[in-house]
């Protein structure tokens, strides 16, 4: 889990969440304001050059993060630059099913709108979730009044989700001990019995934790204690210029 | 005796019905150290979730401070103050995701002040030495620290009977080692501390009283003193006779130590061996 792991080593870490979750928040609402890709690069460069300048996460880690939404991003916007029912240039035909592929100039530019876009709110949130451990982005939404009970959920799924992980780990060791991926016909089963045991071992934990919180006096509410961390004005005043100057401009230039 | 815990002929099945305890009749003495013993599947921990009222008896009576528990939520809000349970896997416990907000839990449900508790977790995590491990992620902790937390995350609640099931499972030796000064710190502070365990060398250095649970029922309750009922009882069961025990006899056997009193640890044999007076 790289992110989780820069998120508790990196130098912003000491940084209060508020300053961190403004500048994140502005980014992604100047990207997706922006009428053209200028701003949302520009917001991409910032938050960045934030990422790997100013919290020391490595390029290279950096970079590949973002190569899974860059998949997605890439898959999802061939669809609008390129298109079988006509358009400006025919630029080729589907081999086998004679399907014509055309590309127009309004699509391209469509599609770089939104490449760009999605990359200024991908880079503005690879910020937020690679500074800053996720109790502490919870401690920040809550200040937002996001309902208690989604919280409890993302606390408990962030939770049980290394719990599963590691289960899943040293059933797989345990299968390797004992030739279970020795073939492929071996590796499928294996697979399967690693799939069926996850479901049962996780409601079995899920019990076990249930009676672990009711020791401890729970009733019907998951409560913690956050980390005090001092918000000192200057930083939120960087946070707010910073952000804010992108989302001003993404309002102004339209086009 | 002042019994702050008590089991009367209480019987539990599991859902299947399998039995786990039968006619079970167990007192814990306020104040005392005490170790459980018995083998596995003895019924030791489904005894010890009986006395934290997570599970409730099928029939019979579980009693705290001599009166009956009450299986509401103010009677279980109230038992679990007074009783704090730590789980054998530390899994069953953490949940949140990190150390200092997961002993603060505890404190929490009691409606404690935010001061108060931050307070009490800074003092349980200093007090299991965990205090720069606080801002870990739970996950990235070694076993031995999460069982660290797990004991924190309980004794943020201040009980006054303190209920751990294996604490020593799966410590390295010097973790164990510390574990013995640690428990005897939380005896000394007034708690009443009732471990189970599968080392019986633990039991008799440690523990003021001893019992022995066999196949749901009780096979010995008695002071750890009493090394001649003790070792009758874990050797017809195969529990395993204390080291010390055997060595003392032996001992005794060539005239080399004296006295009729076995030594309670490898500690206290040594000291006799090395001064006969």
């Amino acid at each position: 889990m790289l992110i989780d792991r820069y998120a508790y080593g990196n130098r912003w870490r000491e940084i209060h969440p508020v300053v961190k979750g403004t500048l994140a928040g502005l980014g992604l609402a100047a990207s997706l304001a922006a009428a053209t890709p200028l701003v949302p690069l520009l917001v991409m460069a910032l938050m960045g050059g934030a990422a790997v300048g100013a919290a020391g996460i490595p390029l290279r880690v950096y970079l590949r993060l973002l190569l899974v939404p860059a998949g997605f991003l890439l898959a999802g916007v061939a669809g609008l630059a390129f298109s079988c029912s006509g358009g400006d240039l025919l630029i080729g035909t589907v081999p086998g099913l004679q399907l014509p592929v055309f590309a127009s100039g309004a699509g391209l530019n469509r599609a770089a709108l939104v490449l760009a876009r999605s990359g200024g709110a991908v880079a503005s949130l690879y910020l937020l979730a690679l500074t800053t451990p996720l109790t502490e982005i919870v401690g920040l939404l809550r200040r937002l009044k996001v309902p208690h009970l989604l919280l409890e959920l993302m606390v408990l799924a962030y939770r049980q989700l290394f719990a599963c992980l590691e289960l899943a780990r040293d059933i797989s060791v345990a299968q390797q001990a004992r030739l279970g991926h020795a073939t492929a016909g071996n590796r499928l089963r294996s697979l399967a019995a690693l799939g069926a045991n996850l479901i049962v071992r996780s409601q079995w934990r899920a019990r076990q934790l249930h009676r672990g919180l009711l020791a401890r006096g729970f009733e019907d509410e998951l409560c913690w204690l956050e980390p005090e961390r001092s918000l000192p004005a200057r930083h939120l005043i960087l946070a707010v210029l910073s952000g804010g100057s992108l989302l001003l401009l993404a309002l102004l230039v339209r086009g | 005796m002042n019994a702050i815990l008590e089991v009367k002929a209480v019987d539990f099945c599991y859902a299947d019905g399998t039995p786990a305890l039968r006619a079970l009749d167990l007192a814990f003495a306020r104040g005392r150290r005490t170790a459980l013993l018995g083998r596995n599947g003895a019924g030791k921990s489904t005894l010890l979730t009986l006395l934290n009222g997570i599970e409730r008896p099928s029939r019979g009576q579980v009693l705290c401070a001599g009166r009956p528990l009450r299986y509401d939520r103010a009677g279980l809000r109230e038992l679990r103050r007074r009783v704090g349970l730590v789980f054998q896997d530390p899994d069953s416990q953490l949940f949140s995701a990190s150390v200092r907000e997961d002993v603060s839990f505890g404190p929490l449900n009691l409606g404690l002040g935010k001061d108060e508790v931050r307070r009490r977790v800074e003092q349980a995590l200093a007090t299991v030495g965990l205090t720069d491990r606080a801002e870990r992620p739970t996950h990235a902790l070694s076993y031995g620290e999460k069982k660290r937390a797990c004991l924190a995350g309980v004794l943020a609640m201040d009980p006054e009977v303190l209920i751990l099931d294996e604490p020593a499972a799966g410590l390295d030796p010097a973790m164990t080692a510390r574990l013995v000064p640690l428990l005897d710190r939380l005896h000394d502070e007034g708690r009443t501390v009732i471990v189970a365990t599968h080392d019986v060398d633990f039991a008799v250095a440690w523990a003021d009283e001893i019992c022995v649970l066999h196949a749901g029922t009780l096979a010995f309750h008695g002071e750890s003193r009493d090394h001649a009922g003790l070792c009758r009882v874990l050797a017809a069961l195969e529990l395993g006779v204390p080291v010390v025990f055997e060595l003392f006899a032996a001992l005794q056997r060539r005239g080399v130590v004296r006295g009729a009193e076995p030594p309670r640890s490898r500690a206290e044999l040594l000291a006799r061996l090395a001064d006969p007076e």
